[in-house]
């Protein structure tokens, strides 16, 4: 594994402790990381399981709110579906590598430009996530979403950071 | 470079072949090979890092060879620099994406435009496409290098810029476009802002810029004239 793709915890303990051995206590850290991987990697694959009706789910909450959206941009509700999954996807990237600026960084940021241009309202995009996370919390075991959940909540608040456009498209 | 692909149990979306995220993502965008010394991005484009101090020779090296004509080489270096800029994003878009940037719903051209001047150090840009029915396009760039650098001038010092953007949204529209910069946060303003538009129709606007009109007054005028 190339230094640079390490993930993030063991990343920013060797950056730290530069040219030290690394300290009981760094080393627990990374042993706390390493022993919560197989957790991690069953919440991943618990989301992948339920993917598509987690994101039906948000959706069948959203459509009623936003009966007019489709009339704004064409394929909507697809591509609705499709940036829930990203956003999801990219999301448990994070939880993984326990490291929520990886969302950012890889998805968030740029997603949330692209809905700023579309004349997406911050408004809209936190029904449609605080939908998604909500879905999750429904239909994932308690201990994968006591997982996810606080990565979800910080991708929440990553995309709806953006002003309000001056025509809304919603 | 992984090319476009569609991730297993995507949702597909009619006329769109991709799902995937940033192509500018900070962790994957530029790696370097320290035993090469050499820094390549995703795509495998070489590229180096150049300070503020380059820059400053650079500027300074330019304005004592060109004199007075220095204005005009910077916007002539960008323009060439800006049509192989728009080249390369094309062609990284368009493998990365799996569609050409032509093809491109605007948002999202809007966004990995975002992407390509912030991961390249180039500043904030924002593109104000609601005057393109009149034929102008207004770019906000916050953090521009040389308006940065210089700190203080009595004229817009972004001319490498004028010239990059002009040779990028040529090379993208195929059309023969201008720009002319009308605010420099080095003058005073809060960011730097740029017209972009057909070269005879941008052609009073520098002397405009000159005599003071403001960014506002200017688009107010070039929209009250047809295209």
């Amino acid at each position: 594994m190339p230094y640079s793709n390490m993930p993030s915890r063991m990343m920013q303990l060797i950056n730290e402790s530069d040219n030290l051995y690394l300290s009981p206590q760094e080393q627990e850290q990374l042993l706390g990381y390493t022993r919560s991987l197989p957790k991690r990697f069953q919440a991943a694959r618990a989301v992948e399981a339920k993917e598509n009706d987690i994101v039906a789910a948000a959706l069948a909450l959203l459509r009623p709110r936003y009966p007019s959206f489709d009339s704004y941009h064409e394929h909507a509700w697809d591509k609705g579906h499709r940036d829930m999954q990203l956003v999801l996807r990219y999301t448990v990237q994070a939880m993984l590598m326990d490291d929520p600026q990886v969302a950012a960084d890889k998805l968030l940021v740029w997603l949330r430009t692209l809905f700023m241009n579309l004349g997406l309202t911050p408004q809209f995009c936190k029904d449609t996530f605080t939908f998604l996370r909500e879905a999750c919390r429904k239909q994932l075991p308690a201990e994968a979403n006591a997982l996810l959940d606080p990565f979800l909540a910080h991708s929440i608040d990553v995309i709806c950071d953006f002003p309000e456009p001056e025509l809304a498209a919603v | 470079m992984p090319t476009a692909e569609v991730a297993p149990g995507a949702k597909r979306v009619p006329g769109e072949s991709q799902m995937r995220g940033n192509f500018y993502a900070e962790s994957s965008y530029v790696q370097t090979d320290v035993l090469k010394g050499v820094t390549r991005n995703r795509a495998g484009t070489r590229m180096v890092c150049l300070t503020e101090d380059f820059l400053h020779g650079f500027r300074r090296a330019i304005q004592d060879e060109c004199g007075p004509a220095a204005e005009t080489v910077f916007r002539t270096c960008g323009r060439k620099w800006g049509m192989t800029f728009a080249q390369r994003f094309e062609k990284e878009m368009a493998e990365f994406y799996g569609k050409p940037v032509s093809e491109f719903m605007l948002a999202l051209f809007q966004a990995c435009l975002v992407e390509l001047f912030s991961h390249n150090g180039w500043g904030k840009v924002t593109l104000d496409v609601s005057r393109h029915e009149e034929g102008l396009l207004i770019v906000t760039l916050d953090n521009a290098i040389f308006a940065s650098m210089v700190k203080k001038a009595d004229k817009p010092v972004d001319a490498l810029m004028a010239g990059i953007l002009a040779g990028f949204f040529s090379r993208l529209s195929g059309q023969e476009l201008d720009c002319v910069q009308t605010t420099c946060k080095a003058c005073g303003a809060d960011a730097s802002r740029f017209i972009i538009g057909l070269t005879p129709r941008l052609a009073p606007v520098e002397a405009w810029v000159a005599n003071g009109k403001s960014h506002v007054e200017i688009i107010a005028q070039l929209a009250s004239v047809r295209a």
